[in-house]
């Protein structure tokens, strides 16, 4: 059978009937769990839901019964378990632990087939997607205003080696955060551009199954950025970091490597800095805080790589050629972690989910707009996860996350009192 | 591949009944009102998401045997887990319970009209590290209770099934780790009890069985007079069909002191490991100049009581472990022959200086002393443990060829579990090699048990699932008549030879107590199954309704299959004369 790593469902009919429901997709690598249940799950769809449909090992069923005609798409249950998915990859590097099934493909691929039937994505999905396409940006905000962020202190090239691509949330929302990360790049002696117009990187477009208009999103930026003549470019938003290096290639079915310049979070790129002595922690910040990976820089950031071939029945099912698997090993875990403990005064502390079996933050996959009761519930675990930890901070390289982070903490009201941005902790410490 | 409409065609050939049943409106409102709109759905959506876990998938699912259930419900409480069941007496509605669904029987099977009871919300998990025991929920899985027991400076056994298997479920039947080499089987550590009947009665054993339950300690497992435990708990057990066990309590062992510390988790996926951060745990791998030695050196270091696990561990589990993927274990593998089987004997022993340094020192010694007599010599162990503890790779063992089935699991003395081992990997190599995996002839996995007193065998056969599968291009109706024909021809007549009882087929299908060796048994059986669950309600028809399964077998199960199963006779005992 040929396959294909690509957005057609019946591609991974395959994994639809292997799943055997090891329940790794749902308690993520046995040697890290630990012995609270409430802080036991990685998938937050399937924990605020209970039942087996809301998780990855339920949906290969579902998968496998719409594909063979015992279910069908029209079904409310499919199209609400497709769309409450996050897309952080949890369940996938949780397979990945001992088996290699490409569930996160598949679930992606799910949200694909059900637009394409015409059952997806959600309502208010669609009305975002029409303001980006309107405006250029999520918000709707007027595009002349993109760069209001950059204050009098911010030097920016008008042209550089270096590409800050800034995204929709630092341009228009939480400013601080853009200003921080150029702020570092600034007393590294970085040089970095903008892009004249830049345009939304598709983030929702890709996670709620809209193929065609995340397609031609990544074009259009791909082509700015080609016209810049980057050879790096820089994001401080996490998804917008796993889109270009990650998502683009992807559906434009091409390596990373073939992107033709490099892509770099800012916490790579000030890890770099510091370990190369352009930047050092000077002020002294007593506080114990907590790290909390963001899947667009952690298990999701691994380089793409394409692939297509034979899956041979008759050989044991082996795909050939050989290829190689992305399970979230190489993703940006340590960087982050040794900036934050390289800050005098600060302790870190790790919550029990971590690294590549960190639990969602909330605020990926168009959750938070279509179903905002599981993003909130998600967010909430993870600001109780935090909390255990004794920490009064969460540090955070994905905007997002911080925002759904902070919006959980009058909720949850426990000793957590601040959520940074990686960029803004860094700034404030490293001179 | 298959069409949609070519494979409905083909089910309505292998499904005895139809695909969806919908259940009386009555009695799921009924059930709705007992444990609250949130913990019940009969949307279908959520009824597919329970079909087809776990082992055996391919014989049940793909042959059209597995139905969704009729609704799922996720009672939170014993009283609630008792008023399920009594409305499904009331209806005679079958109920199915399940809490990690990876065994053969937590998933409905045969028949589409079963109630779905996910214990999954039941997460009771506290522990009196002092008095050694722990109460735990139906719902709580092994990689979670480990890391609790770590947490209270104890340990705990991991079972071959998994660390998603539950624990509570566990207890009930075997419940085979290595570790139980020191612990012994998991039913015999079961405690104070919660118990709902299949009739729906709810009955606390053990130190529950006072009035004011929630004063008693749950230290004790008798109650006065018989232990009822007895009747819901075994070797085999009833998998579901005698109620449904909600919480229990169970024995616990005390660790090296300060235990999380000791174990620490480190590693990104998938080369993750718990790091042994003191002298006092370590595993250590020998290898053995001949089978013999192999066999002589683990009766030896049972009986001198040394060592906390000792297994001996098949080739091809070391190929898994360091194989990237399936591909680059297929490239490993073809390099074997059966010369290195047949002259590749290792041992793996897990030290635990429980108390001090002294101790350690001390195990170490005796091994080294042991080992030497019989020429063992000690390999480049790592010291960390990737799996027993607290992970159990049970998935991983899917990934060479996406299907697996244990055809022969039991617990016997050690010279039986060596002898059938040997026969069952010889006689598959020799006539069954292909169609199944090669496994040149390698023995199984074996262990010993309770200090050399028992002894476990489980043997695995790796199979080609697509060719169980109609859907897919290489499926072969052939392929399925040779499983069915090791299963259920070949294996019972090696267990003849040495006396070994499998397990499986007595607790998939009830038919082995149907043989001549097990008359009185199986009529004290039927007596305690009628007289417990009237309606025949709990869990049909595991593990004990061989007339139902005999009709409902699915249609590739040959008569003769069936024949041979009921003539079985058990063969000689090989306990040492």
């Amino acid at each position: 059978m040929s396959f294909k790593l690509d957005h057609n469902l019946s591609n991974y009919h395959w994994e639809a009937r292997c799943c055997m429901g090891c329940a790794g997709c749902k308690y993520g690598d046995w040697i890290f769990a630990p012995a609270n249940h409430e802080f036991a799950w990685i998938c937050p769809e399937w924990q605020w839901g209970q039942f087996d449909n809301w998780g990855a090992t339920g949906r290969t069923r579902l998968i496998d019964a719409l594909l063979v005609g015992d279910l069908d798409y029209s079904d409310p249950l499919i199209i609400e378990a497709a769309f409450r998915c996050f897309g952080c990859g949890a369940c996938d590097v949780g397979c990945k632990r001992n088996l290699d099934l490409e569930i996160l493909m598949m679930n992606q691929s799910l949200k694909v087939a059900l637009v394409d039937h015409g059952y997806g994505p959600m309502p208010v999905h669609k009305m975002i997607s029409s303001r980006i396409a309107d405006t250029g940006n999520y918000y709707g905000c007027n595009q002349a205003d993109r760069k209001k962020w950059v204050t009098d202190d911010i030097k920016v090239a008008d042209k550089a080696d270096v590409l800050f691509f800034v995204g929709c949330m630092s341009s228009f929302k939480d400013q601080a955060v853009a200003q921080a990360t150029a702020r570092i790049m600034n007393k590294a002696g970085v040089d970095f551009m903008l892009l004249d117009e830049e345009v939304c990187c598709g983030n929702l477009l890709y996670s709620t199954g809209q193929l065609k208009k995340f397609k031609g999103a990544a074009r259009l930026n791909l082509k700015k950025i080609k016209d810049t003549g980057a050879k790096t470019v820089v994001c401080t938003c996490a998804d917008c970091y796993r889109n270009i290096k990650v998502e683009y290639p992807k559906v434009l079915e091409m390596a990373t490597a073939d992107l033709g310049f490099e892509v770099l979070h800012i916490a790579e790129l000030t890890d770099k800095l510091a370990k190369d002595g352009k930047i050092k922690a000077k002020k002294e910040m007593n506080m114990k805080v907590t790290y909390h990976d963001a899947c667009s820089l952690g298990r999701l950031s691994e380089p793409w790589i394409p692939w297509e071939g034979e899956r041979d029945a008759e050989d044991w099912s082996m795909l050939k050629p050989r290829r190689q698997f992305r399970r979230g090993t190489n993703g940006c875990y340590e960087p982050p972690r040794d900036l934050i403990r390289g800050i005098s005064g600060i302790e870190l502390v790790e919550m029990g989910r971590h690294h590549h079996n960190a639990y969602h933050a909330g605020e990926g996959g168009g959750v938070k707009e279509a179903f905002p009761e599981t993003a909130q519930f998600a967010a909430n675990m993870r600001v109780k996860e935090a909390g255990v930890t004794g920490a009064s901070a969460i540090v955070t390289p994905c905007v997002h996350s911080k925002e759904t982070l902070s919006e959980a903490l009058p909720r949850v009201n426990n000793n957590i009192q601040k959520v940074y941005h990686l960029a803004e902790l860094v700034d404030e410490a490293y001179e | 591949m298959l069409s949609p409409s070519q494979y409905q065609e083909k089910m309505r050939e292998l499904r005895a009944q139809p695909y969806w049943w919908d259940m009386p409106d009555e009695a799921y409102k009924e059930m709705e009102a007992a444990v609250g709109p949130d913990k019940i759905t009969r949307e279908r959506a959520v009824r597919q998401a329970y079909v087809g876990r776990g082992y055996a998938r391919e014989l049940i699912w793909f042959s059209g045997q597995a139905y969704p259930p009729c609704c799922v419900v996720q009672p939170e409480t014993t009283e609630e887990v008792a008023e399920i069941v009594k409305i499904c007496n009331k209806y005679s509605l079958p109920f199915n319970p399940c809490s990690s669904q990876w065994a053969y029987n937590a998933n409905p099977r045969f028949r589409p009209d079963q109630v779905q009871i996910d214990l999954q919300r039941m997460q009771t998990l506290e522990f009196d590290k002092k008095n050694l025991y722990a109460k735990v929920g139906a719902g709580v899985r092994y990689g979670h209770f480990c890391q609790a027991a770590f947490d209270n400076d104890c340990y705990f056994i991991n079972t071959g099934g998994g660390s998603a298997s539950c624990v509570v479920a566990n207890h009930t039947v075997w419940g085979c780790s290595p570790l139980n080499y020191r612990m012994g089987n998991a039913e015999r550590r079961v405690l104070a009890c919660t118990w709902v009947t299949p009739e729906g009665d709810i009955v606390r054993t053990g130190s529950w069985a006072g009035k004011d339950t929630s004063a008693e300690s749950g230290f004790w497992g008798d109650g006065l007079g018989p232990n009822l435990n007895g009747i819901w708990r075994g070797h085999i057990g009833w998998f579901g069909a005698m109620g449904i066990v909600t919480e229990m309590t169970v024995k616990v062992f005390s660790f090296v002191e300060d235990a999380k510390n000791v174990m620490v988790p480190e590693g990104v996926s998938p080369n993750t490991h718990l790091a042994f951060k003191s002298k006092r745990v370590a595993w250590q791998n020998y290898v053995m100049p001949s089978r013999q030695a192999l066999e002589d050196v683990m009766y030896d270091l049972s009986h001198a009581q040394v060592g906390a696990a000792m297994t001996k561990v098949p080739v091809f589990w070391r190929i898994i472990a360091k194989a990237q993927d399936k591909e680059d274990f297929w490239e490993r593998w073809s390099g074997t022959t059966k010369e290195d089987i047949d002259n590749f004997h290792m041992v793996r022993i897990l030290l635990i200086g429980f108390t001090n340094d002294e101790q350690m020192d001390y195990e170490r010694a005796v091994m080294d002393e042991i080992m030497a007599e019989y020429g063992g010599k000690a390999t480049r162990t790592k010291p960390s443990d990737e799996s027993w503890f607290k992970n159990a790779d049970t998935a991983g063992m899917w990934m060479m060829t996406n299907g697996y089935s244990s055809c022969e699991a039991g617990i016997e003395c050690l010279r039986c579990t060596y002898e059938t081992g040997k026969l069952l990997g010889k006689r598959l190599w020799e006539a069954y090699t292909p169609p199944f995996m090669a496994e040149y002839g390698d023995p199984g996995w074996f262990q010993s048990n309770d200090f050399g007193h028992s002894s476990y065998l489980e043997f695995l056969v790796y199979m080609n699932v697509e060719k169980c599968d109609p859907i897919s291009p290489a499926y072969a109706p052939e392929y399925i008549a040779s499983m069915i024909s090791w299963y259920f021809e070949e294996t019972p007549d090696i267990d003849a030879q040495t006396g070994f009882l499998d397990f499986f087929p007595a607790s998939c299908h009830g038919i082995l107590y149907q043989g001549p060796e097990f008359s009185n048994y199986q009529v004290w059986t039927d007596r305690f199954k009628d007289m417990f669950d009237p309606k025949t309600v709990s869990n049909p028809p595991a593990p004990y309704d061989p007339e139902f399964v005999t009709e409902m077998l699915p249609p590739f199960m040959l008569n003769k299959s069936r024949r041979k199963m009921r003539s079985i006779e058990r063969g000689k005992s090989m306990l040492l004369q």
